[in-house]
């Protein structure tokens, strides 16, 4: 009981359309202290009205909704200057949607197979500044920031060398913790800079939208 | 000091001493271009006032004394024709054929010896035959003749009182003269019009180049020059001119203004140094001089042409050289000296002319001006040659690498081509990845980890062997999407991939994992099929170790040899290949040896007690 009272609670809604999935996630969820499970929902339009009602800590979400896509909701975050974590739900190896959800702000992502433990792990890893990343997100972040961008846009954030290195040594398959002893430096400076990538990838991928909506005319 | 230093200024000091040596040849010191012939030359006569149309109404008229040669401007202003009567004694006639020999008279004479008809030059009517640049020669028979004292009369007629000239004229027998006569009509008629008739021809020809190229406006004004020209020489061999004297003379007034006109605004264009209102005066001039088309009568044309005409074009004439010189002063352009040389010869051949027919000169020598333009009509043509020809070298050289460019476009286009069918062929791998990979997610791979995951509660063998059973087939069908990706045509993140999937297995196998890929090389040929090769490869390497070799580190590296290989080194620290040949030699190596070969990759095996090293090799130059 000690513990409980030390311990945070992360507030929380879930959005997902596959009911298996949605009642396996619920109950992981329900039976760990550590959340509250505020709202479940099957809809983007559900999970968009539930994110900006009960403002949680956490957003879990999925991608492919029917009547949406989960990358709105996380993007409705930022925009309503909510002070939510979001994570993504990814179906069997889909890297290139979860970095579509990373520039829209996700922190992280989990697999909707995942075992029950490595799911809650990935969690309280992401609430405690712990960011994932696999070779393929990588290698899709060194492409998003070395490539020649539209001349006219002038993104406002580019990658350190520290942060290159990095990125490519985890494109090679090293993890945090390799990184860190080839690079010598400690384990949570890497996972630092790895989260300062996913925030500038998401401030240029703002920057990119903003200039995209000049160019048609929307603003 | 600064003059001479000046490289323009020798050769324009060149050109005035050329223009000194022509003024000194043509006005000072005329060389004799026609020899005296041989024959008697009869210079000492008689003459009457008269019209006269034959000698016999000659008889009660008082005669008059004169020296030949005879100009009537000085003696007889007002007369149109004056007949002249010469007694010649003759010694010998034995030749057949006689002849008598005018070198020069204005209009037209007719001889009659011993008051028998010889000969005449044309019409004694209005118009009148013009010779006046035109000798004359009439032959008779000897018979004609009588030892002694022969008469001979000639009949002069002018077309204007004016103009009356009478020179020195020659009886001899035909073949001594002949030769003289006819020297003095090649060069001052024949030809004359056979020049006329060239100028006229390229006329028509410069003219089919403007009309071909209506842009290049120096075509059509050359051509017209040409053409104004060429007319203003029909007055120099046309005898019997189809309209009345005073059109005529009008013609050949008004063509030599428009043909100075002409050159100014060729010369104007040719250099590229145009003057809009020296233009302007000219053309007006030239249009004013058409006025004497519509002068009254043929005194008020030649008055107005021979004193003010022809001073303007004097004037005209001086700009053309002057405007040459400056042009060539400017730009030193070897093109604008060829036609000052051209140029400076009709000026003084011109002044020349000038002097003449404003009697300041003797009129026997006759005009010149039709010889200095040949050198310049042809220099012009040449010119205008010369450009067309370059015009069309251009073109070609043009149209060939217009033809070397739309071939490189065309390769460019082609490789564009390429380079978008191997996006697109991207494209289709990626939309049939993403359209797998949809199947996946809740199809066949969440159901085998569905299936993981529930085995996952039970023990015994047999679980675990359909768990391990399943997981591999799990891993391979990762492989299978993972080699679709594009994104993983990069060796050392398909590895990486490679990695995190199999993380789980060697986890549970408890080997410590020694991870050494680094960056290596682009592969250019990474295609889907090899990708999924080699990662078959390396993970039938790492089963191996797995299963076989009970080893307790595994270590996988890449890197480069010799500049064209990669090597992926698998190494274990397991007991080696020996002990458990059987095994080795069975269905793993023989597979790993068919992938190989199937991605023309080379395996190297070296095993011993310590351990197995499998080396795949793979060219990438």
């Amino acid at each position: 009981m000690d513990d409980d009272e030390t311990q945070t609670v992360y507030t929380l809604i879930l959005v997902e359309d596959d009911v298996d999935v949605l009642k396996r996630l619920q109950s992981l969820i329900e039976t760990n202290r550590q959340f509250n499970l505020l709202h479940s929902a099957t809809t983007f339009e559900n999970g968009l009205s539930a994110l900006l009602e009960y403002r949680p800590d956490i957003l879990l979400t999925d991608l492919g909704l029917p009547d949406g896509s989960g990358i709105d909701i996380i993007k409705a975050i930022e925009k309503n200057h909510l002070d939510t974590q979001a994570m993504v739900i990814s179906g069997f190896q889909d890297e290139h949607n979860v970095f579509n959800a990373l520039e829209a702000g996700a922190k992280a992502y989990i697999h909707k197979h995942d075992e029950s433990q490595k799911i809650t792990d990935a969690i309280l890893s992401m609430m405690s500044g712990g960011a994932p990343i696999s070779p393929v997100i990588a290698r899709l972040m060194l492409q998003k920031f070395q490539r020649p961008q539209k001349a006219s846009v002038d993104l406002p954030e580019s990658l350190t060398e520290r942060q290159i290195k990095i990125l490519k040594l985890v494109s090679q398959g090293f993890s945090s913790k390799e990184i860190s002893e080839k690079l010598s430096i400690s384990y949570y400076t890497v996972t630092t800079h790895i989260k300062n990538i996913y925030t500038k990838l998401q401030v240029n991928s703002r920057t990119e939208a903003l200039h995209e909506a000049m160019k048609l005319g929307l603003i | 000091m600064m003059l001479l230093q000046n490289r323009k200024f020798i050769p324009l000091l060149f050109l005035f001493f050329y223009w000194l040596c022509i003024n000194y040849f043509v006005l000072h010191n005329q060389p004799r271009v026609f020899p005296y012939p041989d024959g008697q030359q009869i210079s000492e006569v008689q003459y009457v006032i008269s019209d006269a149309e034959n000698p016999h109404q000659l008889n009660h008229y008082e005669w008059k004394s004169v020296s030949l040669p005879d100009d009537w401007y000085a003696t007889k202003k007002q007369t149109q024709q004056v007949w002249y009567r010469a007694e010649v004694d003759i010694d010998n006639t034995l030749s057949d054929i006689w002849g008598i020999y005018l070198p020069s008279i204005s209009h037209n004479a007719a001889v009659y010896i011993n008051n028998i008809w010889v000969g005449q030059g044309g019409n004694f009517s209005a118009p009148i035959s013009r010779h006046h640049n035109e000798p004359l020669l009439f032959k008779f028979s000897s018979d004609l003749l009588k030892a002694g004292s022969n008469r001979i009369d000639v009949r002069v007629k002018t077309s204007f009182h004016e103009q009356g000239l009478f020179d020195q004229f020659y009886l001899a027998p035909a073949k001594n003269i002949i030769d003289a006569y006819w020297w003095k009509r090649f060069v001052r008629v024949d030809f004359i019009q056979w020049v006329t008739l060239a100028m006229y021809g390229m006329a028509i020809v410069v003219l089919a180049f403007w009309v071909a190229r209506p842009q290049d406006v120096i075509y059509g004004l050359f051509s017209l020059e040409l053409f104004f020209w060429a007319t203003h020489n029909l007055n120099l061999f046309v005898s019997e001119i189809p309209v009345s004297a005073r059109v005529w003379e009008a013609m050949t007034m008004s063509t030599l203004g428009w043909t100075i006109c002409t050159m100014i605004f060729f010369n104007h264009r040719y250099t590229g140094y145009a003057n809009a209102l020296v233009e302007r005066i000219v053309l007006l001039f030239a249009v004013f001089g058409l006025g004497m088309f519509f002068l009254p009568d043929i005194q008020s044309v030649l008055h107005i042409g021979y004193r003010l005409w022809d001073a303007f074009l004097i004037i005209f004439g001086s700009y053309a050289i002057f405007h040459l010189v400056k042009v060539y002063w400017h730009n030193k352009d070897h093109d604008v000296y060829l036609m000052l040389l051209a140029g400076i010869p009709i000026l003084v051949f011109g002044f020349h002319d000038i002097l003449l027919v404003n009697h300041f000169w003797d009129r026997r020598d006759g005009l010149i001006i039709q010889f200095s333009v040949i050198p310049a009509a042809l220099l012009f043509s040449w010119f205008l040659v010369r450009r067309f020809v370059q015009s069309i070298n251009q073109a070609e050289k043009l149209s060939a690498t217009l033809e070397q460019r739309v071939k490189q476009k065309e390769l460019e286009l082609h490789e564009q081509f390429e380079q978008l069918k191997v996006l697109q062929k991207e494209q289709v791998l990626s939309e049939e990845r993403e359209r797998i990979m949809r199947d996946m997610h809740d199809g066949i791979g969440g159901q085998l980890v569905s299936v993981i995951t529930m085995l996952q509660e039970y023990s015994g063998d047999v679980f675990s062997k359909v768990q391990e059973k399943v997981q591999h087939s799990l891993t391979d069908l990762r492989f299978v999407i993972d080699s679709l990706d594009p994104l993983l045509n990069d060796l050392p993140t398909l590895l990486g991939m490679m990695r995190m999937r199999l993380t789980d297995q060697l986890e549970l196998a408890n080997i410590k994992l020694h991870w050494d890929v680094n960056e290596l090389p682009e592969m250019p040929d990474l295609s889907p099929r090899r990708s999924l090769h080699i990662m078959r490869i390396v993970q039938e390497a790492i089963t191996n170790s797995i299963k076989h070799a009970s080893t307790e580190t595994l270590t996988i590296s890449t890197g480069t040899i010799n500049n064209h290989q990669i090597y992926i080194n698998i190494i274990d620290n397991g007991n080696g290949f020996a002990e458990n040949e059987k095994e080795f030699s069975g269905r793993g190596i023989k597979n790993m040896k068919y992938r190989a070969k199937q991605i023309n990759a080379e395996i190297e095996i070296d095993s011993d007690d310590n351990g197995t090293k499998i080396q795949l090799l793979m060219a990438y130059q």
